[in-house]
């Protein structure tokens, strides 16, 4: 149970200055619940029982809902979170993902468990555990299923997917975003095919994939010069001289991104 | 718009004829797919592109039509006209799209100079459109495209009719844009200009009215940038007349609505080379010098002559610097410069013409002067003017390309000596220049193809190397050079070239090409040691595919060859692991499966192969070759049909006789010579028993498979009745040696055989103590062949042979012929030693004893050689010398013995016989020889 403690002040200190706005999402510092037709209701104080129930309190009094009653609760962000972000930037990992846990279990229900569990795959990414990672994703969309519409949670998770070698359920995965996904879903699903087949050899292949999101998805621009760059490391790999040209591509059109410096390596 | 309309037309027209003849099922799947084909062709990847088509085919076999038609398309687009046209042949005569890409061709042919191809292409096309235009709307596009780049190219070779004609065509065929017809119209009336130029008489009259007629339609559609070309053409058509002053009047006329648009067109960034006053200042100028020359020749003044020059001077200045990249731009500055020449030789007087802000332009048209005498093949002149411009201008933006020019005109003109210089000018003072590359290259190549001069061209190759070996090309142009000293049989020059590329660039694809060739190389010349090392080199940077897998093979292979069977058994296996599974990344591509499977094939039969030879450590060699076995078992499972599937179960066999499984390899060399009649394994089965159960001592399989082979002899040569007959002699079956040399003798013509079989059957009646025979065939030897290779063993054999018949006199005679003819120390001593034991046996005693003493005492006991037969003769000579009673012999050749055999095998006998001697001696007397 969260109490008015000197956390909360800091929270509501912080909400006097502003918003603190994470993920793309605005979190204010009090407490709310958010109903089913989009309501918001606010409160001073929010706890969730094991079987999902949130009890907010209001100026008048506490509020119980029952699941199924709301969309989502929110609990204000707690100070640990910013620990373990700092942590995960200073790459002490283990210390990130034993304050991040905490977490999880302290804040089931109020939208900080998911925002911590995918800290935790990203931090078990970062120390290269990448098998540990897919399990936390899908404990999170176990948990929460919503959460697989978040698109960097679902992109991060297809990232740990394939940096752990799940290649043939990534494929299967990739291939339905290339088939019924958005534009940039498909565009980033087929570099993604591509990343596959590089792991496995066919560089070949890998090189048609990648050159599919050049081909077909030019107005995808955040695709490309990762596209480009990976097309060049194939043909890399084929030793074909071609390699050259496209690492000159990603520098010439797309000067300013992280690709254009990896080619600049490459040249 | 015609131009611009060109680079899309063609794929469009396809796409659209494409998208409304496609079958509905996943036609926006399939669409997509040719999208990215032709996607990928312009990113530079035909391959690839090609790579989607066979997918697509795969996937779709309906779409054959299609895919062949994009197939042309990339075909085209990587210049291969001929492999498009192959393409296209397999199509049905007629079709829209196929029509399309035959012009795609042509087009593409005329681009590349191929003028003849390109002009078969189009005439094929219009013969069927003499006189109408296609309905299609799609193929009217094409038709309209077609006919212009067919003008373009008439016009390019000089067939202005032609082309006149083919323009004509194109505005009949009612074009949409309204732009695009006056255009042609414009490009009509300044061809019929030309043509007229050309011609003489009525026919000149004619292309004058047809020009002046066309350019006054041109006129009557409004003013604007045609309207303006047009004057010029007017003002031409009456200066060809002889009209000087018309021209003059016209141009007068309109100079301020050409002012106007060539103004507008400047405000516009319109590119100047298009503005009509390019045309109409070079006529001015043309007029002037017209006018110059007629004052000079009715004697004017200087002054005026002098005035009348600049004007023409400043127009025709104009032109060059600023229209510099018009058609009259560069035809501007030759005339300029001649009358600049004409007025300094002739007037002295120097022309310091100032371009002001038009410099830059002035520059670059310059150089362009020199570029359109080079393309005109006028390269003295071209060299002239390059040599001029860039003493000026020696490293501006265009002096590299008039410099490689410049090499190249002194290349064509045979100058040697400056080629050479300006090679090691670019090289020096350009190396990190493409164009200078380029043109070295383009110069070695000359001194290679043209001059083929070997010095000169690898002098000049080698610049290229050590000045550009960054280049893109150094690699194959290194590759290149190291093929070239192979096919000269220069192994270490080409080794050295290859290691070059290997050290330079270990990241081309070239270095890796070289690594593989430089193995290969040392394969050939069966240097195993450096073709493991090499090719585990190739290996270890290959990326996955067919090339890799057989490195591979080869690598196992070479360490067969060395007789390293782990080595190799590991390498093959690895083979088998890459190229085994229909998913790797090695099969990746159909044609790598395919050319993956001869070598998976012989992997799994080297693995037994190699299982079957190792051999040690000495204790596992039995598991070894049960491996060995169950390994060429399942080879043969795997491929019954394989060229190698007798040698398998050939070696099966004689394994399993090897290690004692007689019946088994019965069984397997039965099923071989049932199962593969026809193979050499599969007749010589039974050969291979016999052979295989001697080896192994198992005389009895032996005998049992000789009799199998007696029952069908024919099925068996001379040659492996020879060899059956020499195992079963070395193998002490005699009774098997004479009827299988008895076959060859009634069989063979051959000599060799023949004597083999004769000498064969004298020892083997020897030793069953069938003398008769043996001296029967052993005279028949010497009677057929007196020089038989034989002939000493042969000897020694007859020799016994009459012993056994008693016949100890003619036994003597022919060891006595070994004496005669022989000079082998050892080989004389046997036969002094064999005469010694006939004349024993005859009873001759006292001269059986002199010939044992005289071998036991006067030959060298020092000569290891002769030890034996001296100890063999002692041993004789003391026993003849107690059977005579000679005991003071006994006692001293027994001494003699026992000096120099101390240790001998006789000792303890020939103690005892010289105290039995000695007894003896004091007992009865007896004495000394």
């Amino acid at each position: 149970m969260i109490t008015l403690s000197a956390k909360l002040k800091k929270v509501i200190w912080l909400m006097a200055a502003g918003l603190i706005v994470a993920g793309g999402h605005v979190y204010a510092d009090r407490p709310y619940v958010v109903l089913p037709d989009g309501s918001r209701v606010e409160g001073t104080d929010i706890r969730a029982r094991p079987n999902g129930e949130i009890i907010l309190t209001e100026p008048r009094g506490t509020r119980t809902f029952a699941p199924g009653r709301y969309e989502r609760a929110y609990a204000p962000r707690p100070d640990e979170f910013g620990e373990a972000q700092q942590l995960i930037r200073n790459e002490r990992y283990d210390q990130a993902i034993e304050i991040l846990e905490d977490l999880v279990r302290r804040y089931r229900h109020l939208e900080w468990d998911n925002r911590s569990m995918d800290l935790i795959a990203r931090a078990q990414m970062g120390k290269g555990d990448h098998a540990s990672a897919v399990g936390t994703y899908e404990r999170l969309f176990s948990n929460t299923p919503r959460m697989r519409e978040n698109r960097d949670i679902l992109w991060s998770y297809h990232r740990a997917m394939l940096r752990a070698g799940q290649y043939d359920e990534l494929e299967a995965k990739m291939n339905e975003l290339i088939s019924d996904g958005s534009r940039a879903d498909a565009a980033r699903a087929q570099i993604y095919r591509g990343d596959i087949k590089a792991s496995r050899g066919l560089y070949e292949d890998a090189v048609l994939d990648y050159m599919r999101t050049v081909v077909l998805f030019k107005e995808q621009r955040d695709s490309q010069p990762e596209a480009l760059f990976k097309a060049g490391e194939a043909l890399e790999q084929l030793r074909d001289n071609r390699a050259r040209e496209m690492f000159q591509r990603v520098v010439r059109e797309f000067p300013d991104t992280r690709y254009a410096e990896l080619a600049r390596r490459k040249l | 718009m015609v131009n611009k309309v060109h680079r899309l037309l063609l794929p469009s027209v396809i796409c659209a004829l494409m998208f409304f003849s496609a079958a509905s099922i996943n036609a926006m799947d399939v669409d997509r797919e040719y999208e990215f084909a032709r996607g990928l062709v312009d990113q530079g990847l035909p391959d690839y592109a090609m790579r989607v088509l066979d997918r697509v085919l795969e996937r779709h076999p309906d779409q054959r039509e299609r895919v062949l038609l994009v197939r042309a398309e990339v075909r085209i687009a990587q210049r291969r006209f001929d492999d498009a046209e192959k393409l296209l042949a397999e199509l049905p005569a007629g079709q829209p799209q196929a029509e399309a890409i035959r012009l795609a061709i042509g087009s593409g042919h005329a681009r590349m100079g191929n003028i003849d191809r390109a002009r078969e292409v189009y005439d094929e096309f219009f013969d069927r459109y003499e006189d109408r235009v296609p309905d299609d709307p799609d193929l009217l596009r094409v038709y309209q495209e077609a006919t212009y780049e067919f003008g373009q190219l008439l016009e390019r070779v000089g067939d202005l009719k032609g082309a006149a004609e083919s323009y004509r065509r194109t505005i009949a065929s009612e074009l949409e844009e309204p732009g695009a017809e006056r255009r042609l119209m414009t490009d009509l009336a300044r061809l019929y200009l030309s043509i007229a130029r050309d011609s003489s008489g009525n026919e000149r009259d004619e292309f004058l009215d047809k020009s002046q007629e066309m350019a006054a339609e041109i006129q009557w559609g409004g003013q604007d940038l045609w309207f303006a070309r047009s004057i010029p053409i007017l003002a031409y058509v009456e200066l060809e007349r002889g009209n000087e002053s018309r021209a003059r009047s016209l141009i007068r006329e309109h100079m301020e609505t050409m002012r106007t648009i060539d103004r507008q067109l400047r405000e516009q960034n319109f590119p100047m080379a298009q503005s009509p006053m390019a045309t109409v200042r070079f006529l001015l100028g043309d007029l002037y010098e017209r006018q110059f020359k007629e004052m000079r020749e009715q004697g004017a003044s200087e002054g005026d002559l002098l005035r009348v020059l600049q004007s023409a001077l400043t127009e025709y200045y104009n032109v060059f610097a600023r229209y510099g990249g018009s058609e009259w731009g560069p035809e501007a500055g030759i005339r300029g410069q001649a009358l600049v020449d004409m007025l300094e030789e002739e007037y002295g007087r120097s022309v310091n013409i100032d371009f002001g802000e038009l410099l830059g332009e002035a520059v670059q048209a310059q150089f362009r002067m020199g570029d359109d005498l080079f393309r005109q093949g006028r390269y003295d002149e071209a060299i002239r003017e390059y040599l001029r411009m860039v003493n000026t201008y020696p490293e501006e933006e265009p002096s590299l390309r008039a410099l490689s020019n410049l090499l190249l005109a002194y290349l064509r003109t045979g100058d040697d000596l400056h080629a050479d210089m300006m090679v090691e000018y670019l090289a020096e003072r350009f190396s990190g220049s493409d164009i200078a590359a380029r043109a070295i290259l383009a110069a070695a190549n000359h001194y290679r193809t043209e001059v083929e001069d070997e010095e000169k061209y690898m002098a000049v190759y080698e610049t290229y190397i050590s000045h550009f070996p960054q280049h893109e090309r150094a690699p194959r142009v290194m590759f290149d050079l190291a093929r070239l000293k192979e096919s000269e049989s220069d192994i270490g020059g080409a080794h050295e070239f290859y290691q070059r590329i290997i050290e330079t660039y270990p990241r081309h694809e070239f270095a890796l090409r070289a690594r593989f060739a430089r193995a290969w190389a040392y394969y050939q010349v069966e240097d195993y040691e450096q073709a493991v090392e090499q090719f585990a080199g190739y290996v270890d940077e290959a990326p996955p595919g067919h090339d890799k897998v057989r490195a591979q093979y080869l690598l196992a292979d070479s360490h067969r060859r060395a007789g390293e069977h782990r080595e190799a058994i590991s390498g093959y296996n690895q083979v088998i692991q890459w190229a085994g599974n229909p998913d790797s990344p090695y099969n990746a591509r159909p044609e790598d499966a395919e050319r993956n499977r001869p070598l998976l094939e012989r992997a799994n039969f080297y693995i037994g192969f190699g299982l079957g030879r190792i051999s040690e450590p000495e204790d596992r060699v039995p598991d070894f070759r049960e491996r060995a076995i169950s390994a060429y078992d399942r080879f043969l499972g795997q491929y019954p049909e394989s060229n190698l599937a007798p040698r398998a179960m050939f070696d099966k066999g004689q394994i399993q006789v090897g290690l004692g499984r007689s019946r088994d390899a019965a069984e397997t060399f039965e099923e071989l010579a049932r199962t593969y009649p026809d193979s050499t394994e599969g007749q010589s089965a039974l050969f291979a028993l016999v052979d295989a159960a001697i080896e192994n001592e198992m005389y009895d399989i032996a005998r049992d498979a000789f009799q199998d082979m007696m029952a069908s002899p024919e099925a068996y040569s001379p040659v492996e009745f020879t060899r059956v007959g020499q195992r079963m002699l070395d193998a002490g079956l005699f009774e098997t040696v004479i009827p299988a040399y008895e076959r060859v003798v009634d069989t063979t013509d051959d000599d060799g055989l023949l004597q083999r079989a004769l000498f064969g059957l004298g020892q083997a009646n020897i030793a069953q103590d069938r003398y008769d025979d043996a001296v029967d065939y052993l005279t028949r030897l010497f009677d057929q062949f007196p020089q038989t290779p034989f002939y000493y063993d042969a000897k020694f054999a007859k020799a016994e042979a009459h012993r056994g018949l008693g016949q100890y006199r003619e036994a003597q005679n022919e060891l006595r012929d070994i004496l005669r003819f022989s000079d082998d120390a050892i080989r004389n001593q046997r036969a002094e030693y064999k005469v010694g034991l006939i004349q024993r046996e005859a009873g001759e005693k006292d001269r059986a004893l002199g010939t044992f003493v005289t071998i036991g005492l006067l030959m060298d006991p020092g000569n290891r050689d002769f030890r034996p037969i001296i100890e063999d003769s002692l041993i004789a000579a003391i026993e003849l010398s107690m059977e005579t009673e000679r005991y003071d012999d006994v006692e001293e050749l027994s001494e003699h013995y026992l000096n120099v055999f101390p240790r001998g095998g006789h000792v303890d006998f020939v103690r005892e016989q010289r105290r039995e001697g000695r007894r003896r001696a004091v007992a009865g007397g007896g004495g000394a020889s």
